[in-house]
C-alpha cells in the first residue's frame, strides 16, 4: 500500500525495493549514507566537531574546569600576541567573576587592543591607518570605559579584603557591608553590561525569518515527519510570540489531513507587540538548517520494523528592503504573465492566481500559486524573492568575513545531517555539538527546543570569545 | 496488478479486445478516498494542474468555514461531505466563485452570488491603473490648489460593485455611486462595502439607464466627475460559443451588450446610451477644475476584444463634447480592454 499512497512526483521504484531495508530509499549511497548504516564514514567535518565538543563540555559542567580552559587559552596566545600577561590580581573576587573568566579575558584583550591604538595614534600618518583607528577607538571606546571601571572596582574590593579581619566588629561589619556592595556592582558589571558590549546581538540575529521544511525520500513517513517537526517550529514559534504565516504547504498523499506536509514554508515575524530590536527570530532559527533525521516506526508500519527518514529544513533571514540598502530593485523583477487567454474580460471566467516572479540579474526564479488570491501569491512570491537574496546577501556577508579570517574551518553551516530523532530511544541527538539528550517529546512539543538552540548559541558564544581574543573579527554563526 | 500475468488463455482474449481491463488514471492519487481530481476533471475547462489548485482552494475554504463556524460556537458541516458536494459542482461546470462565495479582486476580498457577474482579474487590473493615475493627478494636499471636495464617481453596471469599491479604497477623496438595474446585484454591492468597511463613500442604488429620465441617476452630490462602467458587451453571435461556466451561470443580462432581443448588433448599445446621457451626467470641465480636480480623466469604459475602435468613436461623438483626450488601455493579457476619456 506504500505504493499507491506515493506522491506522483517520485519515480516509481520495483517493488522489491520498498519492501527490503528501508535505507536503500537514500540517494547519496555511493559517498556516505546518511542514515548511519554500515556504509557510513564520518566525514572532515564530523571528525572535527567532535573536538569542538570538548571545548563546549568545559563550559556547559560549571565553573570548575575554566582555569584550565584559561590555561590552554593562554598558551594559545603566548603564540598569537606578545602581550604579556601580568594580572596584578590575578585572583577571583566573586565566584561569578570566576565563572566569566573567558568574557574577562576577552574584554581584556579587546581593551590591549584599544590601548595601542591609542598609542599608536601618532605614528599612523596615512588617511585609511587614520579611519581604521578611528573605527577601533569609536567601537571599543564604551568598552574601555567599561574596563577602566572594572579595575576601579576590582582594586577597591582587593583594598579591602585586609579590612575584613578587623578586631573592631562594628568596623568589621561596616566594611563587610561595604564590601558586599562592591562584589554585587561588580557581578552587574559582569553579567550584564560586559557582555552586551563585548558580544552585542549581531544585527542579522534581529531580522525575521523564513523557515522551509521539504520531506525526503521515505513517502507517507516522511511526510508524517515533515509534519511533526512542523508542529514543533510552530509550537516553538508560538511560545515566543511570534508572528506565523504560511507561505505554502503540499499536503501529503493520504490528504484528509492525516497524509502529513510534503512541503511547508513559513515566516516568523516579530510580534507588533514586542519591541524590535531585542528579540532574536533569525539568531535562533538559524541553528535549525540542515538534515533532520527521525528514526522511529511509522504508524503505518505493520511489521515493526524502524524506518528513517529525513526532513531538509532550510531557514533564510528576511532583510529589510530598505531605501539605504535596497535588496531588490523593482525594475530588475520580471512579472510574468501566465497565460494568453483568448478574448478574456466577460468572455471567459478562470481563476489566474498563478503568479511568478524572475528577478533578472541573478536569475532567481518564485512561481506562487498557493492562494486563490492573485495579489496574495503575489506578496508571497515577493517575501520568498526578497528572503532568497537575503540569503544571498549573508553567504556573500558570511564569506567576506571568513575569507578575512585564517581559521577557515569553523562555522556550523558546513555539516548536512544535523540532527537525529530517535523514538525508541526517546533521545535526541545534535550532530554539530556531539550532545545527546532525553525526552524526545518534550522537545516536539517546542518546549525543549528551546534548550537545544540555547546550547548552540552557547557553543556560538564561546567561538565568538576565542576568537576576540585572538585579535581577531567577530563571527556570527 | 503489476507483475502478475494473466493466464495465456486471457491474454488472448484481451489482444482481440473482448475484454478490456478498466484502466483508470485514479490510482496515482491517492488509495481510499473519492478521486475528486477525476471529478473535477470531468468539467473540461480544467486542466489537470488547474484542478489540482482548486481542490487545494475548496479543501482550505471548506476547513476556514469550519473553523469560523466553529469559532462562533455552531457546529461545522462533515468536511468530507462539505468538499464532495462542492467537487461535485465544479465538476459540473459551475464556476468556482459561485461554489465558494467570495472572489478577490485586487487587494479586495469580492462576495460573489449567481447569477452577478464574476469580477474578472482585468477589470481589476486597469481598475488599479486608473486610481494610479487618479492618485498621480491629485496635487500635494498641502498646496494650494488641492481639491477642495472629494471627487464623485459613477459606477454604471455596477453588479457586485467591486469597481467601484476597489477605486474608493485605493483612491481616498472619492465617493462613488453604483448603480445596476439588478436588485440581487444592488443588494450585493451594499453587502460587498460593508464586507470592505466602504460603505461610507460607496453607496449602491436602483437605477435603469435607459429610462427617459437620465436625472433620476445623480447622486446627492449632483454630478460626477468621472463615470466608470463595466457594460455588458458580448454581442448575441459571439454568446452561444461561450464557455458553459459563463453562458449557463452569468446572467445573460450582465453578459449581452444588445439585450436578449436584438441578435444582429455589434454588443454597443449600453455604450451608445452612455454617451447619449453624458452630459446630464458629467460635471462641467471647469465646475471640476474650480473644485481642484484639474487634468482628471472623465471616462472609463471597459470594452470587449475588439471594440476598441468602435466605442471610441461612439465617445468621441458624444452629445455635449464634453470628452476630449481618448486612449485605449490594454490589458495584464495585452488585449485592448478600456477606453479612457478626459475633459476638453
Amino acid at each position: 500500500m506504500v505504493l499507491a499512497t506515493r506522491s506522483r512526483s517520485i519515480p516509481r521504484l520495483p517493488r522489491r525495493a520498498i519492501f527490503s531495508v528501508p535505507a536503500v530509499a537514500y540517494p547519496i549511497i555511493n559517498k556516505s549514507c546518511s542514515c548511519g548504516c554500515s556504509k557510513f564514514k564520518p566525514s572532515i567535518s564530523s571528525s572535527y566537531l567532535q573536538n569542538r565538543s570538548y571545548t563546549s563540555t568545559t563550559v556547559a559542567t560549571g565553573h570548575r574546569n575554566v582555569p584550565k580552559a584559561i590555561f590552554s587559552i593562554r598558551q594559545r596566545r603566548r603564540y598569537t600576541t606578545e602581550a604579556p600577561i601580568d594580572h596584578p590580581q590575578d585572583r577571583w573576587c566573586t565566584e561569578i567573576e570566576e565563572r566569566q573568566a573567558k568574557l574577562i579575558e576577552s574584554a581584556k584583550a579587546r581593551v590591549e587592543l584599544y590601548k595601542k591604538t591609542i598609542e599608536q595614534e601618532m605614528e599612523v600618518t596615512d588617511v585609511q591607518g587614520q579611519i581604521a583607528r578611528a573605527k577601533i577607538q569609536r567601537e571599543l571606546g564604551p568598552l574601555a570605559q567599561l574596563w577602566d571601571k572594572y579595575i576601579g572596582l576590582k582594586k577597591s574590593i582587593i583594598d579591602l579584603q585586609p579590612e575584613l579581619d578587623d578586631p573592631d566588629p562594628t568596623l568589621r561589619d561596616l566594611f563587610l557591608t561595604e564590601h558586599t556592595d562592591l562584589c554585587t556592582e561588580l557581578d552587574t558589571l559582569l553579567i550584564d553590561e560586559l557582555p552586551k558590549l563585548l558580544l552585542p546581538i549581531p544585527s542579522t540575529a534581529l531580522l525575521p525569518c523564513m523557515i522551509s521544511l521539504n520531506a525526503g525520500v521515505g513517502g507517507l513517513e516522511s511526510a508524517l515527519c515533515t509534519e511533526d517537526l512542523a508542529r514543533m517550529y510552530v509550537r516553538f514559534a508560538e511560545k515566543k510570540g511570534w508572528k506565523i504565516e504560511e507561505l505554502s504547504k503540499v499536503e501529503g498523499s493520504g490528504g484528509k489531513g492525516g497524509g502529513g506536509i510534503r512541503e511547508l514554508t513559513l515566516k516568523f515575524d516579530h510580534s507588533p507587540y514586542a519591541s524590535q530590536d531585542e528579540e532574536e527570530i533569525f539568531g535562533l532559527m538559524q541553528w535549525e538548517k540542515g538534515v533532520h533525521r527521525i528514526q522511529r516506526i511509522p504508524v503505518n508500519e505493520t511489521m515493526g520494523r524502524i524506518h528513517t527518514s529525513t526532513v531538509a529544513v532550510v531557514v533564510l533571514p528576511i532583510y529589510p528592503d530598505t531605501e539605504e540598502s535596497p535588496l531588490v530593485d523593482p525594475k530588475d523583477v520580471k512579472i510574468d504573465v501566465m497565460r494568453a487567454r483568448g478574448a478574456g474580460g466577460q468572455h471567459v471566467n478562470r481563476t489566474e492566481s498563478a503568479v511568478r516572479l524572475t528577478h533578472i540579474p541573478t536569475g532567481i526564479t518564485v512561481s506562487m500559486q498557493d492562494s486563490r488570491s492573485q495579489h496574495q501569491n503575489r506578496a508571497w512570491a515577493w517575501d520568498i524573492l526578497r528572503a532568497r537574496l537575503s540569503e544571498k546577501k549573508h553567504n556573500e556577508e558570511v564569506e567576506a568575513r571568513r575569507a578575512s579570517r585564517r581559521d577557515q574551518v569553523k562555522g556550523a553551516d558546513r555539516s548536512d545531517k544535523i540532527r537525529t530523532y530517535n523514538f525508541n530511544q526517546d533521545r535526541l541527538t545534535d550532530h554539530r555539538f556531539g550532545f545527546t539528550i532525553t525526552g524526545l517529546q518534550n522537545v516536539l512539543d517546542g518546549d525543549g527546543l528551546e534548550d537545544v538552540i540555547t546550547m548552540m548559541k552557547r557553543d556560538l558564544q564561546e567561538r565568538r570569545l576565542e576568537t576576540l581574543l585572538q585579535g581577531e573579527e567577530d563571527i556570527y554563526y | 496488478m503489476i507483475g502478475i500475468s494473466p493466464p495465456s488463455s486471457l491474454r488472448r482474449l484481451f489482444r482481440t479486445g473482448r475484454i478490456r481491463i478498466p484502466v483508470s488514471s485514479d490510482r496515482k492519487y491517492s488509495t481510499s478516498q473519492p478521486n475528486h481530481v477525476q471529478t473535477l476533471l470531468r468539467n473540461s475547462e480544467l486542466t489537470e494542474e488547474d484542478a489540482i489548485n482548486e481542490l487545494r482552494w475548496i479543501t482550505q475554504e471548506v476547513r476556514e468555514k469550519a473553523i469560523r463556524q466553529i469559532s462562533r460556537g455552531r457546529m461545522p458541516e462533515v468536511e468530507e461531505d462539505s468538499i464532495a458536494e462542492k467537487v461535485k459542482r465544479r465538476g459540473r461546470g459551475e464556476p468556482i466563485q459561485y461554489i465558494l462565495g467570495t472572489t478577490d479582486f485586487g487587494p479586495l476580498t469580492i462576495q460573489c452570488r449567481r447569477p452577478v457577474l464574476i469580477p474578472r482579474p482585468e477589470t481589476a487590473h486597469l481598475t488599479q491603473q486608473l486610481s494610479s493615475l487618479i492618485l498621480s493627478s491629485i496635487p500635494p494636499l498641502t498646496s494650494r490648489d488641492r481639491p477642495s471636495a472629494p471627487l464623485n464617481i459613477l459606477d454604471l453596471c455596477s453588479g457586485t460593485g467591486c469597481i467601484g469599491l476597489l477605486l474608493a479604497k485605493l483612491t481616498p477623496l472619492s465617493n462613488v455611486t453604483g448603480i445596476d438595474n439588478s436588485p440581487v446585484a444592488v443588494q450585493l454591492g451594499m453587502i460587498n462595502a460593508r464586507d470592505s468597511h466602504l460603505d461610507e463613500r460607496v453607496k449602491f442604488k436602483y437605477g435603469n439607464m435607459f429610462t427617459t429620465d437620465p436625472t433620476s441617476l445623480l447622486s446627492t452630490g449632483g454630478k460626477y466627475g468621472l463615470i466608470i462602467s463595466n457594460p455588458p458587451y458580448i454581442p448575441y453571435s459571439q454568446y452561444q460559443s461561450l464557455p458553459a461556466s459563463v453562458r449557463e451561470y452569468e446572467s445573460p443580462n450582465a453578459l449581452l451588450g444588445d439585450g436578449s432581443d436584438d441578435k444582429e448588433g455589434k454588443g454597443l448599445k449600453y455604450y451608445e446610451r452612455i454617451a447619449e446621457i453624458l452630459s446630464d451626467l458629467l460635471l462641467d470641465q471647469e465646475e471640476l477644475e474650480a473644485k481642484g480636480w484639474k487634468g482628471i480623466l472623465r471616462l472609463a469604459l471597459e470594452i470587449g476584444q475588439g471594440q476598441a475602435g468602435d466605442v471610441l468613436d461612439i465617445v468621441k461623438s458624444s452629445k455635449g463634447g464634453l470628452i476630449g483626450k481618448t486612449e485605449v488601455w490594454k490589458d495584464q493579457f495585452g488585449v485592448e480592454r478600456m477606453v479612457v476619456g478626459w475633459g476638453k
